[in-house]
């Protein structure tokens, strides 16, 4: 636990600059929720003391909602920008290939280093968990599951790339790869079968049983297989350090999950190919 | 491969058998066997691109063989682990410090990696070399970084430290530095060294065995002092008539004759004595000779050359 421990204080020590950011970003994008949980209970008596007139009251409105968008959007900028530079950085702060990482000539066992970055990562994503338990659930909106789909995508991808560069080349040829293979899949696919979707819902009765119990919906299915086949990578790279494997499975991992929502065919206000369970279906025992 | 001496048998903590790299079509390493003996300061000496960094990585497990075996500490070094490695120091012109540390974090942070680190060894160390200890690492100078990565290699009193081009691109200033530092751990600790370099003269002052490596073939692993033995430089003067006939250079390097002179290096010297009676024997219009020992950078390009002249049959 010692290497952990220390492994883990260097990553936040190299990653200081970034890190203060996305907090001041986590501390904003919280300030909304607090703000009217506190407001709900003392607004009215102290507008109410305050005597102020209509459009005064209009006006702090206004700038509350002002103060709230800002707050909003730094949270997102926190989310979605700092978050996969964060985990990117931290993984390539002690990269997983070549032959001149200064961790690979000292004592650190690679499932040790392997707990200190998934530690780390963990950290980041401990507000996506507190969200969802606040929600008591994986989530309605599917921003959290996707939210937590996207950083493990990002964290497999920085653990098979040597650079940032090399993550965003990486990054922009597998997310045109699948494209492209989802497109010529489902061409095919049609031509085959026609429009008619390979799972329905009573193929996925089982797991809509298992999903009302779990509350978790189609769409939150496909991000958690997103979920835990980049952590499968992630944790392959690293404790075998065979990249050429890790990519391997990488690819698979977009095929796999690629097909699946394909063969579930196009929703019917054709939106995204996702598995059409509704929620008064996935609730039904 | 030149011969070797006995002491090299001894209790090895480096031994690499018939041991090949091959990177695509490049073969880095070739049928290499070498042993490096505990307590000893092994020179691993070669030009760019000879082979030497391959081996050191080699040796570390940061890469594999593609033939024959490496040990280090009588442990294959594919199968190189943590156990192991805290046991190794490691210090190379290639390496990546983690330089957004200062000096002091990358201490606290490697502290915490070796059980035997040495806070006392530290401090000292951090004298020695005179390094900022609040300054990120990335805005040192190039010698800086390797005091830096040396520091961070010594205070866990390592049994073995291997060290990759240490002194390239440092300024003499800084090179002495480093030498005299190490050679007054040297007195104190009883650990082997092995040094790939092809700064002939810093080695020369710190090494007891040498091992030169060109294009991926070992072509000499033996003790400086019999490297200084046998390697001697001849001056000869004689009189009008024939030349010297070939057999006079039959162990030698390299031969040069000018006008009534004639210069070579001898490979396999034992005394005046019996260079003398081979020279009257091979020579007889000889008026007068000298032998004086040999530099290890001269013995290293005449080896060399003489390698790249002949090269060894596949």
């Amino acid at each position: 636990m010692k290497i952990v421990l220390a492994q883990l204080k260097k990553d936040m020590r190299c990653q200081r600059g970034a890190l203060i950011l996305w907090v001041i970003c986590l501390v904003l994008g919280a300030l909304p929720y607090i703000g009217t949980t506190i407001l709900n209970h003392s607004m009215e008596k102290s507008l109410d003391v305050l005597n102020l007139s209509e459009g005064q009251k209009l006006a702090g409105a206004v700038s509350m909602v002002a103060i709230f968008i800002t707050c909003v959007m730094a949270a997102l900028f926190g989310m979605f920008l700092l978050m996969p530079i964060l985990v990117t950085q931290v993984v390539h702060e002690d990269p997983l290939m070549g032959t001149t990482a200064f961790w690979r000539t000292r004592p650190i066992p690679r499932s040790k280093l392997l707990l200190a970055k998934a530690l780390f990562i963990g950290v980041l994503l401990l507000p996506l968990m507190a969200a969802m338990a606040r929600d008591g659930k994986i989530g309605d909106d599917q921003f959290w599951p996707a939210m937590a789909a996207w950083i493990a995508a990002v964290a497999a991808l920085a653990s098979i790339t040597p650079s940032t560069g090399a993550w965003f080349g990486y990054g922009l040829a597998f997310f045109f790869g699948k494209q492209i293979y989802s497109g010529i899949i489902n061409q095919i696919w049609s031509h085959y079968h026609g429009p008619s979707p390979f799972f329905t819902d009573e193929t996925l009765r089982p797991l809509a049983t298992l999903g009302s119990f779990l509350h978790f919906n189609a769409s939150d299915f496909y991000h958690l297989c997103y979920l835990v086949g980049f952590a499968v990578v992630f944790i392959h790279q690293y404790l075998t350090l065979r990249t050429k494997r890790s990519v391997a499975l990488f690819i698979a991992v977009l095929a796999a999950v690629g097909v699946l929502q394909m063969l579930a065919g196009p929703s019917p206000d054709n939106s995204n190919s996702v598995i059409r369970i509704n929620s008064s279906s996935s609730q039904t025992p | 491969m030149e011969s070797s001496d006995n002491s090299l048998t001894m209790n090895p903590v480096i031994e690499i058998e018939k041991m090949s790299c091959r990177f695509g079509n490049v073969e880095a390493v070739r049928n290499l066997t070498l042993e490096v003996p505990s307590g000893s300061v092994y020179a691993f000496l070669g030009t760019n691109g000879a082979g030497k960094t391959t081996t050191i990585k080699t040796l570390l497990n940061l890469l594999q063989p593609t033939a024959g075996t490496a040990r280090v500490f009588g442990v294959d070094s594919t199968r190189l682990g943590p156990p192991e490695l805290a046991r190794i120091g490691y210090v190379s012109e290639n390496q990546q410090l983690p330089e957004k540390l200062t000096v002091q974090q990358m201490i606290d942070y490697c502290r915490a990696l070796y059980a035997n680190w040495d806070d006392a060894l530290c401090r000292r160390l951090v004298e020695r070399f005179a390094l900022p200890m609040n300054r990120p690492i990335r805005g040192f100078s190039r010698g800086m970084k390797t005091k830096a990565a040396l520091l961070v290699s010594l205070a866990y009193r390592p049994e073995l430290l291997l060290m990759d081009e240490p002194f390239a691109g440092l300024d003499p200033l800084v090179r002495d530095d480093l030498v005299q530092g190490m050679l007054e751990l040297s007195e104190q600790e009883n650990w082997t060294v092995f040094i790939s370099s092809h700064d002939i003269d810093e080695v020369e002052r710190l090494a007891d065995h040498v091992g030169m490596i060109d294009n991926g073939v070992l072509t000499l692993s033996e003790s400086s002092d019999s490297l200084r033995t046998r390697f001697r430089r001849v001056d000869a003067i004689f009189d009008e008539g024939p030349p010297p006939t070939p057999d006079l250079f039959k162990d030698a390097l390299s031969s040069e004759i000018s006008g009534l002179s004639v210069r070579w290096i001898e490979n396999h010297y034992t005394d005046d004595e019996a260079l003398g009676a081979r020279i009257q024997s091979h020579l007889p219009n000889c008026k007068a000779w000298s032998s004086s020992p040999l530099a290890l950078r001269d013995a290293f390009v005449a080896l060399t050359r003489a390698q790249r002249a002949t090269p060894p049959a596949l």
